[in-house]
């Protein structure tokens, strides 16, 4: 059985005459310790699938398995709980909280978890030990999206989560992000899901899924992912 | 502003509703507070004043200790300025009635307001509302106020009896009324019903009598309506100069007419005395007449008695005499009886010696009569015996014959028989023939010789018989001569029997006459003795009616002397009156006489003063809130601002949406607060009032310069808000709008630098700390916000104790006797001073003289001179203590004690001069200040008196501590003391606490308004703060949920900011509260009483729990809000 599971899964939005199926059916999986690229144009259902598996919504139908735990009847607290200490995750935004210093946003996160990574730890693997007392205004976006991933990092969660990671970033920056999410989860082991509308990125998946209209279109695994250095878009 | 402006404005409303409604109920709650309490004031006042003119309240009220006639109160009625002056009658009266006696107010009906028939006439002044029944339409009805029906458990229709004081007698012409209505009178608006010298001093209810009722021919009272009042407002200044002006001018006519009355009831007195002195020497002359009469009467009567005595006399001698003659006839009688009876007896003795005699002669004559008699009766019988030998011979012979001749005719038959047989043959036996002829011859010759015997022997008895009758001839002759003799003795016996028996008869007819004599004679005496024992019965009787007659005169006598002197007494007493009648006391009274018209007017006031201070605060508050809020809105859409800017609309059309939101609302807010301030909060107040004063529908107003005025505040607020928001903002450039604003970037605090500190701090708390200094703005607004809210309730809690304590601090604290009652100093009051035992249950006393005088520095005010001789016993029953710490103060040989709230309003300190003008002026000096609460008290020692006034010390005034200090025991004391004359009046003071809380209880509504406008403003301002900080931190919240943040986690993230922020804020609330309460009590308190000023643990800790408790409440509201913040939320771009 795979790591995460899900099956038949439908997300309708609204209701009677005026509801959007935004996922209609989706059935894929995902092996422990893959990267996993979700790409699909605007609309195509990847951030629906995104919040289902980031316990931040839960699916009309179907059925989703993470770590052969069914999530998609977890409600309230136990929703919270899944989110607390099964995943990270990382914003296109970075959604850092700018009151806080870099190594005070990781411990935001580390503070609620049973098992955190220290703080400094967390940070010096994304290779900001030396800008730990910064607040993110005095940070770049690069960092501060690395703030983020070592925020998300610190809970150990079984699933990263990646929102659009190199959204707001250059093309550099956007690239050493995901070279450190690459990392991670080649050195670490770390499940990591990837959502983006960038189809260049796909070569460096373990995993590719598409999406288009709230269908998952094609998946397939790569047998050879490619380092993101190699990359170009 | 064009359709597009203005629909972005309508949907800028919709989208931003709370915000919209937060800005609308900070200035509707300011805008309330300011026209609500503001109006209700004028409202009251207002009312009060319609209701006064409806009723034709008077004005002024003149009243004369010698009391008003007719012509005064015509002479009043012509002054100049005068409406309406009409005289009437007022007095206090008991209702007995099964539970308790009422001390009821009797009151005369004004001349409009009842007719006995027909229409009514005359003026109408304090006319009564009726309310159930009808008016009096005869001498014997009277209308009353709804409290003593339901006081009393009567009815319409029932009677009640009312017993007027001994002075009043004869003031009403009769004492039973049929109740006929339900009135109610303006005099009475407040429940106080005033005091009385009656009962337990304290008047129950009110009465009112037709005028025809009352039989006095002067009137107690007059009261007046001045021409021109009507139209003023009654509390206005203006209506108390024109009174003013008129009551001068009334007092001066006032004091004439009543020293005119003085002088004719003085001389009028004066006059009936001298008619009642000479009808008493009329009197007395009359009664001497008629003792004298009596004596002349006694005097005749003595005459007659003494006669009768005499009379008496006489008749039992001549009894006596009559007695002894009686006697002596009698006696006399009985002699001669007796001697006949004596002679009868001697007459009867010879008598039967007599007889005696003759029997004995007879009885001898008879002898030998008989003698005679029996010799010859034996010759007789010898010659009876010869003739009987004769006759025997003769029969014998005759037996011899006829044996002879039947022998013949039996042998001539046998011979014949013989012969005839011999004829027939027959034979014969010889032995049958018997008879033989021999036998027969014998038997002829024995007859022959019988024959001749026989004839010898009748020749013998013829000779003796012959002389034997010779021998009876002799006898016989000889018996009749001694039955002649004898006969003849025998009769002379016989005539002395008859004499003897004739005299027997007299005698014996004597001596019934005697007998009879005798009992005429008894029955004679006897009813002598009767008569004379019935006379001097008679004169007995006679005698004593005389003694009672003596008596009488003595008592007639004594009498006459008793009344003499009563009468005397009497005139002098009346004399002494005439010379007592003091020359009258007048008063002339204005409406701030009448107790419910001024408290109800200081009530309003304090109202109005309440409405000074309030309002602000909100309005503060509101400015505050819609700086904050409008900022905020602002900030939110920079980016619209700046593409709008962008598209080539000018600032102003820019500032214009923002503007009109803040209008908006601000202008809807205002106006709920001005129709709530309008009609319901002065509504509440009065109804509140209501309670205390009875008084028709409230006359609403719309105040329109304050309305405007409020709405402009409003206005001011939102829109100087507003504008103050907009400023910045709408200096840049579309282009730095468009780009979102920086956000605000995190900063070290100074916390931090202490690294210590920093270190042992939680995660958590560092966070918050951070968060707490990154917006200083709401940091400050929040704290604010909380700290007004907090402060208003320690305001409203602080007033409404230092307001209640007044009870307990003045009258259970610094006042601990009772009764205080005033003494009339021309009485005795030795009979006062005998009840005031311990067996009547007195704990202590103290004697002092009170009276009014006004206190002047710079500002003079009206106050209460206390002065002792007996210190130390006043201390026991006022406790005299400093207002700084709280210690005793002595009364100083020189100088005064003044209190606090005196001290304030004179601004004076101790060691100050002040004036005291009590008619006199005197100069004093301050000598400390006391802790004091109602009215103002100067206290003083009586040397200090004497000294300052050159007056005589005389105490008229009692204070009387109890043991039992139940209302029934004081009632009891002080109904005691009220029948003395030297008593004027007694009050409990307890029942004066007891109005004077029902009063203050009032101030309750205003706390609780001010209580709920805190709680209003505290949940706007923490939830529009909070509002804002969650709209703010949406992001940041959303994140932290992914994170995996509990909903509580969340929500505590932005609680410890907000509880910090209401902490200090609380903090803050107790030191602006501390001052708030101060201000607020100074103006609220009006100028006779001091209120609390030592605040109250208990109203900082109710404020504190109060303040948190709506902090909570907001933030458990926003638990929700943040429960429902969106996750996807934290995946949105930044705005």
């Amino acid at each position: 059985m795979a790591y995460i599971e899900l099956k038949n899964v439908t997300r309708v939005y609204g209701g009677g005459g005026g509801e959007i199926r935004a996922l209609d059916g989706v059935d894929f999986e995902v092996e422990q310790g893959e990267l996993c690229i979700i790409v699909g144009p605007s609309g195509a259902g990847k951030t629906t699938v995104l919040n289902l598996l980031g316990g931040m919504d839960t699916p009309t139908s179907g059925s989703i398995l993470v770590d052969g735990q069914e999530i998609s009847d977890l409600k309230g607290r136990k929703l919270t709980l899944y989110r607390r200490h099964d995943i990270g995750f990382v914003f296109q935004f970075y959604n850092l909280v700018g009151n806080l210093t870099a190594v005070e946003n990781v411990e935001l996160a580390s503070e609620i978890c049973p098992d955190p990574m220290d703080a400094a730890e967390a940070l010096r693997r994304v290779g900001l030990e030396e800008r730990m007392q910064n607040f993110p205004s005095q940070l770049s976006g690069g960092e501060q999206q690395r703030v983020a991933i070592a925020r998300a990092l610190a809970k150990r969660p079984k699933l990263l989560l990646c929102d659009e990671p190199t959204g707001a970033l250059d093309y550099r920056t956007g690239k050493e992000v995901l070279q450190l999410l690459q990392d991670t989860c080649r050195k670490d082991g770390m499940t990591v899901i990837i959502i983006t509308h960038n189809s260049a990125l796909k070569p460096m998946g373990d995993r590719v899924i598409q999406f288009r209209s709230g269908r998952v279109e094609k998946m397939y695994k790569n047998e050879n992912p490619v380092s993101i250095e190699r990359i170009e878009w | 502003m064009n359709r597009s402006m203005r629909k972005t404005l309508l949907r800028e409303i919709r989208s931003s509703f709370p915000r919209f409604l937060s800005i609308l109920i900070m200035v509707a709650l300011g805008t309330m507070f300011l026209v609500g309490l503001r109006s209700a004031a004028p409202d009251m006042q207002a009312t009060a004043d319609r209701y006064f003119d409806d009723q034709k309240f008077m004005d002024l009220q003149i009243i004369s200790t010698l009391g008003l006639t007719e012509e005064d109160i015509e002479t009043f009625g012509a002054a100049e300025g005068v409406e309406v002056s009409q005289g009437g009658w007022s007095m206090d009266a008991i209702l007995e009635q099964e539970n308790g006696a009422k001390v009821i107010k009797l009151l005369s009906l004004s001349e409009g307001e009842y007719a006995f028939s027909g229409e009514r006439k005359g003026q109408t002044v304090n006319e009564n509302i009726l309310v159930e029944g009808r008016m009096p339409t005869a001498m014997d009805e009277c209308v009353a106020e709804e409290k003593l029906l339901s006081e009393l458990g009567i009815c319409l229709g029932d009677k009640v009896t009312l017993a007027l004081p001994e002075d009043m007698k004869d003031s009403l012409k009769t004492d039973t009324f049929t109740l006929v209505g339900i009135v109610e009178s303006p005099l009475y608006i407040s429940i106080e019903r005033g005091t009385s010298s009656l009962g337990d001093g304290k008047v129950d209810a009110y009465i009112y009598l037709p005028r025809e009722s009352f039989s006095m021919d002067y009137y107690t009272l007059c009261n007046i309506i001045l021409s021109g009042t009507r139209e003023k407002d009654s509390y206005s200044d203006d209506y108390r100069a024109l009174r003013d002006d008129r009551k001068e001018q009334m007092t001066s006519l006032a004091e004439e007419r009543a020293d005119l009355r003085y002088e004719t009831l003085v001389s009028d007195a004066q006059a009936e005395l001298a008619d009642a002195r000479q009808e008493f020497a009329d009197s007395v002359a009359d009664a001497r007449q008629e003792i004298d009469d009596g004596e002349a009467e006694l005097a005749d009567a003595r005459k007659t008695l003494d006669e009768g005595w005499a009379e008496l006399e006489t008749a039992e001698e001549e009894l006596e005499t009559a007695k002894e003659d009686g006697k002596a006839e009698l006696a006399d009688a009985r002699q001669q009886l007796d001697e006949g009876w004596m002679a009868l007896a001697e007459a009867k003795d010879t008598l039967n010696s007599s007889q005696t005699e003759l029997d004995t002669q007879s009885s001898e004559a008879w002898s030998q009569l008989e003698a005679a008699e029996a010799a010859l009766n034996a010759g007789q019988a010898e010659l009876d015996a010869k003739r009987e030998e004769l006759a025997e011979a003769q029969t014998q012979l005759e037996a011899l014959r006829q044996q002879a001749a039947d022998y013949r005719a039996a042998l001539t038959l046998q011979q014949e028989q013989v012969a005839a047989a011999e004829a027939a043959g027959i034979p014969i036996d010889p032995e049958t023939l018997i008879y033989n002829e021999e036998t027969c011859l014998m038997l002829e010759t024995a007859l022959a010789e019988a024959e001749a015997a026989y004839e010898q022997g009748q020749t013998a008895l013829a000779a003796a018989e012959a002389e034997l009758s010779a021998q009876w001839d002799a006898f016989y002759t000889q018996k009749a001569t001694v039955i002649y003799q004898l006969s003849l003795a025998q009769s002379t016996i016989d005539d002395g029997w008859t004499e003897y028996n004739d005299s027997y008869d007299t005698l014996y007819q004597g001596e019934l006459d005697y007998a009879q004599a005798v009992t005429d004679f008894d029955t004679q005496i006897a009813d002598g003795e009767q008569a004379i024992a019935d006379s001097r019965q008679e004169l007995y009787d006679g005698e004593a009616d005389y003694a009672q007659g003596l008596l009488d005169i003595e008592e007639a006598k004594n009498t006459l002397a008793e009344e003499t002197e009563k009468a005397q007494a009497e005139m002098d007493d009346a004399q002494a009156e005439i010379d007592g009648i003091k020359p009258a006391d007048v008063y002339v009274l204005d409406r701030d006489a009448n107790y419910g018209s001024v408290s109800y007017d200081q009530n309003a006031q304090r109202m109005g003063n309440l409405a000074k201070m309030f309002p602000v605060i909100f309005f503060v508050v509101a400015a505050l809130v819609c700086l904050t809020t409008m900022t905020r809105m602002v900030e939110e859409q920079r980016t619209e601002i700046g593409s709008i800017k962008a598209m080539g609309y000018g600032t102003p059309a820019i500032a214009g949406k923002f503007l009109l939101y803040g209008a908006s609302a601000s202008l809807l807010g205002g106006l709920i607060g001005v129709l709530v301030g309008t009609y319901v909060i002065p509504w509440i107040i009065f109804t509140s009032y209501g309670i205390m004063y009875n008084l028709p529908e409230l006359q609403l107003r719309l105040y329109v310069p304050l309305v405007a005025a409020s709405l402009a505040a409003g206005l001011a607020c939102t829109v100087g808000a507003t504008l103050w928001a907009m400023l910045s903002t709408a200096r840049e450039t579309p282009a730095a709008l468009m780009r979102p604003k920086a956000p605000k970037a995190g900063k070290r605090i100074l916390l931090e630098r202490i690294g210590p500190l920093w270190r042992r701090m939680s995660f958590s708390v560092k966070v918050s700390c951070r968060n707490l200094f990154r917006y200083k703005k709401r940091l400050f607004m929040t704290i604010l916000g909380i700290a007004g809210c907090t402060a208003l309730m320690i305001a409203g809690l602080g007033l409404r104790n230092g307001i209640l304590c007044i009870i307990d601090r003045q009258y259970e604290d610094i006042y601990s006797y009772q009764l205080q009652v005033s003494l009339d100093t021309e009485q005795n009051a030795e009979g006062v001073d005998a009840l005031l035992t311990e067996d009547n249950g007195v704990r202590a006393v103290s004697k002092n003289y009170v009276r009014s005088v006004t206190a002047k520095t710079t500002s003079s005010v009206d106050c209460y001179l206390q002065v002792t001789d007996q210190p130390e016993k006043l201390y026991e029953l006022i406790d005299l203590r400093s207002m700084e710490d709280g210690s005793h103060l002595d009364i100083p040989e020189e100088g005064v004690l003044i209190d606090q709230k005196l001290s304030e309003l004179l601004d004076v300190q101790v060691g100050d001069t002040i004036l005291l003008d009590a008619g006199t002026l005197a100069e004093t000096k301050v000598a400390g200040i006391l802790e004091h609460y109602v009215r103002h008290y100067v206290y003083m020692s009586a040397g200090e008196y004497e000294r300052l006034f050159g007056t005589e010390y005389v105490p008229n005034e009692l204070l009387i501590a109890m043991e039992d200090t139940s209302d029934e025991a004081v009632a009891a004391l002080s109904e005691e003391l009220l029948k003395q004359e030297a008593v004027t009046s007694a009050s409990n003071i307890a029942s004066s606490a007891h109005s004077f809380g029902e009063t203050l209880k009032v101030i309750d509504t205003a706390v609780l308004i001010i209580i709920f406008s805190a709680a209003a403003l505290a949940l706007v301002v923490l939830y529009n703060l909070t509002n804002i900080n969650i709209t703010e931190r949406l992001r940041e919240l959303a994140t932290l949920k992914v994170l995996g943040f509990y909903d509580g986690e969340t929500a505590m993230y932005v609680y410890r900011e907000n509880i910090v922020l209401t902490l200090l804020g609380i903090l803050l609330g107790q030191f602006l509260g501390k001052y708030l309460r101060s201000f607020l009590i100074g103006t609220i308190e009006i100028e006779i009483v001091m209120f609390g000023r030592i605040p109250e643990p208990s109203e900082y800790i109710l404020a504190t729990l109060l303040s948190l408790l709506f902090a909570l409440l907001v933030n458990f509201l926003m638990y929700f809000r943040i429960k429902k913040i969106d996750m996807v939320q934290s995946l949105k771009s930044v705005e």
